[in-house]
């Protein structure tokens, strides 16, 4: 987030949340959202789902799945023709704003109504509420990222923030709210194909970090993605895996070929604190400590360190991951893992990076409560609001604005940026974004299928799952199929029925609900629970091409009803199971 | 009782909670008064998401794919010692970098752990020239 969490309760005068279902997800940001709202803030909500927010939200928008970047364009759109952009921060501090009007130009407000039905006055006002307010802060998540065309929806969002000024003051800015806990943490760390802490691997002061720190000649090379993992196994490319506190058996779209390729690895080795699905398949599985079990610090999506305390002792033999790490590490005989503390651990941090966390001490984020990067020494405050100076990360420190198109299907992508790069002359390596949809409903796959989570539970459900209180809580019901009362009409479900949602890579089964709540066309299912698991039917094979995401928010899809024999035998096929207990295999009502 | 205040591992809030420990247990977790990020408040898995850290399924000794007491694809995860463990993790991690080359070796990373952890796992790879380091950001 360019901005702190707490600004929607305290500054923002127009909340937009596109593609974040931040009840369910996010519960503590949406109650500083409602605060907000007392406060006399707008919220604006733009989503597929009818999600409570939605329901509490002074604008609604039920875009079909994956229709984010026409809809912003348009707000654009009318913004340029009203005159309602921010001329003198574009002056200013961007470049790039004829490209923006450019790549708009078709995207009216009367075509969205046109394709979805939504009002084009109503997206002329929220347009109008977003760049007039004096504070306006943009949230979104995975619903705007798990597509082929994810990048692009964020610089899309980025554009309408930057013609807006919506950005560098309290209560406005970019803000992706962070689904796991410490996904910002694991970013600045490094543990990322392209960056370590100390910037891009094949920049100088990475490199020159790394043979000062590290005492090693670091690879310049960017290397592999999660997502391109199967084919590289395939292809004997990867031959050594080590899955550390993650499950992607089950986290990862296609699990199918995930585990087939998992196969033909040489050593599979999985650190995890439960037997999870994915350390069923390892060659070796290493046990550690948990979350309080030891000591250490994680990020917040608002960029804060924060302290953790070892508040228990681990059971007999078991050490923090940390420390199984470096003794893997001592014994391959590795120069620089003789850590003998957490501490000592985050101390190294702050001298890789220490623009970001020079002044980030252990002692600063307990007393101050965390702390924000950047912060380069013990006297500066942290920096809880991002670009407040009004200058970029690019060196002559101007934000540029990113011409973003939307064409028909994944084929026409290389031509739209071709010409656009053609009719504006754009200089060599300024990106061009484009949308489309990945795949398109067919007559035996006629409905948009899409995932996400559930309020009790938590990703892959490792850990909430054993957690008694969330798994059998008050309303929980299982795995569940939820579909639009179209689809309902056409196949004759109705609320309770089993059904059985397949297409060409996988199939699930789950007792259906139907609900108004969801546009036409749409089936959406959790991936908590491996028993009916939604990503076993998400596409892999499409990439976004700036970041190599799959579209795991939208893939296609054909749903029908099972009578309770087919439903048993479909369960029965996932005989991979961490939860084997009776209670977790019944069938609960809906 | 003690009393110590800590973060949630939930989402990415990051909400403050006071977990209360009585015999090396938790038994109950509050929202931290004031803080803040969550000014007193929590939602369930912050209020009753802890209890998986005594769950008895909790695994305490690594295991090794064995057939016949040797390390084999096609054997069954068997109990070894931490010193074999670690000498089967290095030797293996090792042989492949010398036999073929350092991208041969990848590492998935973790969003639900540390940032001491997540930064150690990454330069494991780093300083053996793999940048073959990825985590579930993207899921
Ligand atoms: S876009 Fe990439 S680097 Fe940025 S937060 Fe997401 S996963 Fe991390
Ligand atoms: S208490 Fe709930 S909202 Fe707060 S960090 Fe934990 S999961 Fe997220």
């Amino acid at each position: 987030m360019t901005n702190n969490l707490t600004e929607f309760a305290t500054d923002a005068d127009v909340i937009f949340c596109m593609g974040t279902n931040t009840s369910e997800c996010h519960p503590i940001i949406a109650m500083h959202m409602l605060r907000g709202m007392k406060r006399g803030a707008k919220l604006i909500v733009v989503d597929p789902r009818k999600t409570d927010m939605a329901k509490k939200a002074d604008y609604y928008l039920q875009i079909p799945v994956g229709y984010n970047i026409p809809l912003l364009n348009a707000m654009m759109n009318h913004i340029i023709k009203e005159k309602l952009y921010n001329q003198n921060f574009i002056d200013k501090h961007c470049v790039g704003f004829d490209y923006v009007k450019y790549a708009v130009k078709d995207f009216t407000p009367e075509r969205v109504e046109e394709e979805t039905g939504i009002k084009a006055s109503v997206v002329r006002e929220v347009a109008e509420l977003y760049a007039t307010s004096p504070a306006s802060m943009f949230a979104y998540t995975m619903g705007m990222t798990q597509f082929v065309d994810g990048t692009s929806n964020i610089f899309a969002i980025s554009n309408l923030a930057l013609i807006t000024g919506q950005i560098g003051r309290p209560g406005t800015g970019i803000n992706p709210l962070r689904g796991q806990n410490n996904v910002q943490g694991a970013c600045d760390m490094g543990a990322l194909p392209h960056v370590i802490p100390g910037g891009m691997v094949m920049t100088e002061n990475a490199q020159k970090q790394a043979k000062k720190i590290w005492k090693c000649n670091l690879n310049a090379e960017v290397g592999y993605t999660m997502t391109d993992l199967p084919d590289n196994i395939e292809s004997g490319k990867v031959r050594f895996l080590y899955v550390f506190g993650e499950n992607p058996a089950m986290s990862d779209p296609w699990t199918d070929h995930f585990i087939h390729s998992c196969e033909s690895l040489d050593t599979f080795i999985v650190q995890d604190i439960f037997f999870t699905e994915t350390a069923q398949i390892a060659d070796l599985v290493l046990p550690a400590a948990s979350w309080a079990e030891k000591e250490g610090t994680f990020l917040n999506t608002s960029r804060t360190v924060q302290y953790l305390p070892k508040a228990i002792e681990p059971a007999e033999g078991l050490v923090p991951d940390w420390q199984v790490i470096c003794n893997i590490a001592k014994r391959i005989g590795l120069y620089g893992f003789d850590f003998l503390s957490a501490k000592e651990i985050w101390d190294e941090v702050r001298k890789m990076a220490p623009d970001q966390f020079g002044g980030i001490t252990y002692e600063r984020i307990i007393e101050e409560n965390g702390l924000a990067w950047p912060c380069p020494d013990e006297n500066h405050p942290g920096t809880p609001i991002q670009y407040t100076d009004l200058k970029s990360f690019h060196p002559d420190g101007k934000f540029k604005l990113i011409p973003i198109g939307y064409v028909d299907g994944m084929e026409d992508r290389l031509a739209y940026e071709e010409k656009t790069r053609k009719d504006l002359d754009l200089p060599e390596g300024y990106a061009v974004g484009c949308g489309t949809m990945s795949e398109k409903p067919t007559k035996v796959h006629p409905c948009m299928f899409t995932t996400g989570r559930k309020v009790y539970h938590y990703h892959t459900g490792t850990m909430t799952r054993e957690c008694k209180a969330l798994e059998f809580g008050a309303d929980i019901m299982g795995p569940v199929i939820e579909i639009s009362t179209d689809i309902a009409e056409t196949t004759g479900i109705v609320t309770g029925d089993y059904g059985v949602v397949e297409n060409k890579r996988g199939r699930i089964a789950a007792k259906v609900l139907v609900t108004e709540d969801m546009r036409e066309g749409t089936i959406f299912s959790t991936f908590h629970y491996v028993e009916a698991e939604a990503n076993k039917l998400s596409n892999a094979q499409d990439k976004d091409p700036f970041s190599g995401m799959n579209p795991v928010k939208m893939t296609i899809a054909g749903i029908r009803k099972i009578d309770e024999k087919e439903f048993k035998e479909i369960r029965n096929e996932h005989d991979q199971f961490m939860h084997p207990s009776e209670e977790y295999r019944k069938v609960r009502e809906v | 009782m003690k009393k110590f205040q800590t973060v949630c591992p939930y989402c990415g809030t990051g909400c403050n909670i006071d977990l209360h420990v009585e015999n090396n247990k938790i038994v109950k977790a509050e929202p931290t008064k004031g803080h803040p990020v969550n000014d007193g408040e929590l939602c369930l898995k912050g209020l009753f998401g802890w209890e998986y850290v005594h769950s008895p399924r909790r695994i305490t000794k690594p295991m090794l794919r064995k057939k016949d007491g040797v390390f084999s694809k096609k054997g069954k995860l068997e109990e070894v010692s931490w010193d074999e463990a670690y000498d089967f993790a290095a030797s293996r991690m090792k042989s492949t970098i010398e036999e073929y080359s350092p991208t041969h070796v990848m590492g998935f990373s973790s969003a639900r752990c540390l940032n001491e952890e997540n930064y150690v796992f990454q330069k494991l790879f780093r300083v053996q020239g793999s940048n073959n380091v990825d985590h579930c950001a993207r899921l």
